[in-house]
C-alpha cells in the first residue's frame, strides 16, 4: 500500500477556515456549538463542577427544594439533582456517540456493499434494511432490548441499530452515483482491487454527508435513549441518567417539580443544541446538500 | 512487426429492457507490437465498448458474449479476474475522455501517481516518487516534484490529461489505449496534447490505440486505421492508403465531410441519416439505408471483411465496382 504524501496543510486550513467562516454566519450554529461545548465541558470535568456525591444519600434533605446546598433540589433519597445532571451528562454523550458510532459503522459497510455489488446482493440488503426502516423505531428498540436485556449497553446497541438502515441507504446511493464516475472507471483500469477502490476511492467521497448524518442523528440517538431509561430498558438504578431521572421524578411531580423539570430541561436543552449544530455543519460543510432528517 | 493485442470475432451486448445492444458485433483486429492503430467511427458505433471489452471493465447490462482477445497469444476473457487485475495499468493502461473527471478529488495527484505505481510494482516510497516525477517531467509538468502535492482542481484540464497520461505510462505498458483523448479539450491544448503523445509513441515504444472521430488526430499519430460502423469494422489499412485510396464508401463519405483548406467547396458533404439503432440494425450491409451506392444484394447479404490488396480490408458488396 503506497503511504500518502504528508498532508497538504495549507489547503486543508482554508478549506477548513472556509468552513468555518460560512458555521459562524449562522447564529443558531454558534448557540448549538456552545450548548455542545458546555455538555462536552460537563462530562470531562464532572468531578468538579458537580457540588455533591451523585450517589451520596441524604434522607434528612430528602425532597428538599433548590437551595445554595443543593442548587437544584434532591430527590426522594436525597441525592443531589444537579450533581446527578452533571454527571447524566456522561451517559447521554456516550450513548450518543455509541450508538451513532456502532449505526455508521455497520451502515457504511451495509451501503458501501450493497451500492458497489448492486444486483441480486443489492436488492436482499436493502429489502432487509427497508424491513428494519418499517419498524417504528422505538418498538424495534424494546424488541431488541427486551432480547438482550436491559441495560446501558444493550440500549446503546438498540438505537445503534436503529440507525443501521438511515447510513445504509445515504451510503448506498452515494456509492451509486460515485462508481458510475470517470476516476472510479480510472482507477479500475489501473488495477486497483475493488477493496482497495470501494474504500479508498469511494468512501472519502461520501464522507461529508456521512459526518453531517451523524451529527443529525445524535440528538435523536440520546433523546431516544433517554426514552428507553425512561421506560427503564436503558440505564439501570442507581445510574444518574437523563431518562430514568425524569421517570423516577413523575411520581412527586405535583409536590417536588424539580425532580422531573431539570433532567427534561437538560435533555430538551442537549438535544436542541445538537440539532442547531447538525444543521449548521450542514449547511457549512456544504451548502447544496441537503440530507432530510429521518 | 510481431502482434501484441489480436481481437477475433468479439462481441460484446448490453442487454438493456429495450432489447439487445449489439454494441461490437464480430469485431476483428490486430494490433502490432509498436503500432499505433486509429479507430474511426461516429458516436455510438460502439468505439468505446470495444476499447472497455479490451479491459475487461465491461459493467452490466452490458457482456462480452464472444470471441476472443490474445494478448501475446493469450485469451484475456479467459483469465480469472486476478489475473486480469494485474494487466490493467501494468500491461495494457488506458486514457479517458474526460480529464477534468478522471482524477479523484479528495487525493492529491502524488498519491494517485504513486497509487498506480505500487499497484503493480513492488518498489518502495521513494523508488516510486523518483519514477513518478520522471515521468510526469517527461509529459512536460514543470516542477513536478512540488506538484506532487497538488491537488487536481488545481490543474488545468491539458494538465490533468498531462497527468493521466502520465498514470497511464508509469508502469510502462505493452498497449496504451487512448479514448478520445483530446475531445474534450480546446483546440490549442488538444495540438500540444497530441504533440506529447507523438513523441511518447517514440520513446517508449508502446502500442496505442487510439480511438477518436477526428480523422485529423488519425493523420497526425496513427500507423493503421481501422473504420468502424454500427459495431462492425467496415475498413481496415495503413493510415496512408486509408487517406489516398479510401474503398469503403463510409469511410469515402468520412472523408470527403473534413473541411479542406486546399479545396473550394461551398458545402462540406454530409452523410444522409444518422447512426442505425444497434438493437435493430439494418439487415445485410448495415450501411446500406446511408449508401449511395447501395443495391438490392446490399440489403440482403452481410459483407464480411476480406483483404482486397495487400493489407487492405474492406467490408463491401460493391468494393471495385465504385469508382
Amino acid at each position: 500500500m503506497p503511504a500518502p504524501f504528508k498532508v497538504d496543510l495549507k489547503g486543508r486550513l482554508a478549506e477548513a477556515s472556509s468552513t468555518w467562516r460560512r458555521f459562524k454566519r449562522n447564529k443558531g450554529a454558534i448557540v448549538g456549538l456552545a450548548i455542545f461545548l458546555g455538555v462536552v465541558f460537563c462530562a470531562i470535568f464532572a468531578d468538579f463542577i458537580a457540588p455533591n456525591d451523585p450517589y451520596t444519600h441524604d434522607p434528612d434533605n430528602a425532597l428538599s427544594p433548590p437551595s445554595w446546598k443543593y442548587p437544584l433540589g434532591t430527590d426522594e433519597y436525597g441525592r443531589c439533582i444537579f450533581s446527578r445532571i452533571i454527571y447524566g451528562s456522561r451517559i447521554s454523550l456516550l450513548v450518543g456517540v455509541v450508538s451513532v458510532g456502532i449505526a455508521a459503522v455497520v451502515g457504511v459497510v451495509i451501503g458501501l456493499i450493497a451500492g458497489y455489488c448492486g444486483g441480486i446482493v443489492d436488492s436482499v440488503i436493502m429489502r432487509i434494511m427497508d424491513i428494519l426502516l418499517a419498524f417504528p423505531g422505538i418498538l424495534l428498540a424494546l424488541l431488541i432490548v427486551s432480547v438482550l436485556g436491559r441495560n446501558l449497553v444493550n440500549c446503546m446497541v438498540a438505537v445503534g441499530i436503529w440507525n443501521i438502515p438511515v447510513y445504509a441507504r445515504l451510503v448506498r446511493g452515494m456509492v451509486l452515483s460515485i462508481k458510475e464516475t470517470e476516476y472510479v472507471l480510472a482507477a479500475k483500469a489501473l488495477g486497483l482491487n475493488d477493496l482497495r477502490i470501494l474504500f479508498k476511492h469511494i468512501l472519502p467521497n461520501c464522507m461529508a454527508p456521512i459526518i453531517v448524518l451523524s451529527t443529525l442523528l445524535m440528538p435523536g440517538a440520546i433523546l431516544a435513549a433517554a426514552g428507553l431509561s425512561f421506560l427503564g430498558l436503558g440505564a439501570q438504578p442507581p445510574t444518574p441518567e437523563w431518562g430514568r431521572m425524569l421517570s423516577e421524578g413523575r411520581e412527586f411531580l405535583a409536590t417536588a417539580w424539580w425532580i422531573a423539570t431539570f433532567p427534561g430541561i437538560a435533555i430538551f436543552v442537549t438535544v436542541m443544541g445538537l440539532n442547531l449544530l447538525g444543521d449548521g455543519l450542514r449547511d457549512a460543510l456544504d451548502p447544496r446538500l441537503k440530507v432530510g432528517r429521518v | 512487426m510481431e502482434e501484441l493485442l489480436e481481437i477475433k470475432d468479439l462481441r460484446t451486448y448490453y442487454f438493456t429492457e429495450d432489447g439487445v445492444v449489439k454494441a461490437v458485433d464480430g469485431v476483428d483486429l490486430v494490433i502490432r507490437r509498436g503500432e499505433t492503430l486509429g479507430l474511426v467511427g461516429e458516436s455510438g458505433c460502439g468505439k468505446s465498448t470495444l476499447c472497455l471489452s479490451i479491459m475487461r471493465l465491461i459493467e452490466p447490462p452490458g457482456e462480452i458474449v464472444g470471441g476472443q482477445i490474445l494478448l501475446d497469444g493469450e485469451d484475456l476473457l479467459k483469465m480469472d479476474d486476478e489475473s486480469m487485475r494485474k494487466i490493467r495499468g501494468n500491461k495494457i493502461s488506458m486514457i479517458f475522455q474526460d480529464p477534468s473527471t478522471s482524477l479523484n478529488p479528495v487525493f492529491t495527484v502524488g498519491y494517485q501517481l504513486m497509487e498506480a505505481v505500487t499497484a503493480h510494482l513492488d518498489v518502495g516510497k521513494e523508488e516510486a516518487k523518483k519514477r513518478v516525477v520522471e515521468v510526469l517531467e517527461r509529459v512536460g509538468i514543470p516542477d513536478a516534484e512540488k506538484r506532487l502535492e497538488g491537488w487536481p482542481h488545481e490543474f488545468s484540464a491539458g494538465m490533468k490529461q498531462r497527468i493521466m497520461i502520465a498514470m497511464a505510462l508509469l508502469c510502462e505498458p505493452d498497449l496504451l489505449i487512448a479514448d478520445e483523448p483530446t475531445s474534450n479539450l480546446d483546440v490549442t491544448i488538444q495540438a500540444q496534447i497530441l504533440e506529447l503523445m507523438k513523441r511518447l509513441k517514440y520513446e517508449y515504444k508502446s502500442s496505442i490505440l487510439l480511438v477518436t472521430h477526428n480523422l485529423g488526430i488519425v493523420a497526425e499519430l496513427s500507423d493503421s486505421v481501422a473504420v468502424m460502423y454500427a459495431g462492425k469494422i467496415v475498413e481496415y489499412a495503413d493510415a496512408i492508403t486509408i487517406f489516398r485510396n479510401p474503398l469503403h464508401p463510409y469511410t469515402r463519405a468520412l472523408l470527403r465531410s473534413i473541411p479542406r483548406l486546399d479545396l473550394e467547396v461551398e458545402r462540406l458533404e454530409v452523410i444522409p441519416g444518422e447512426v442505425p439503432s444497434l438493437i435493430n440494425p439494418p439487415p445485410g450491409c448495415r450501411f446500406h439505408p446511408r449508401c449511395k451506392y447501395a443495391r438490392e444484394e446490399c440489403k440482403r447479404v452481410e459483407p464480411q471483411l476480406e483483404e482486397v490488396e495487400r493489407g487492405h480490408y474492406v467490408a463491401c458488396l460493391r468494393v471495385g465496382e465504385v469508382d
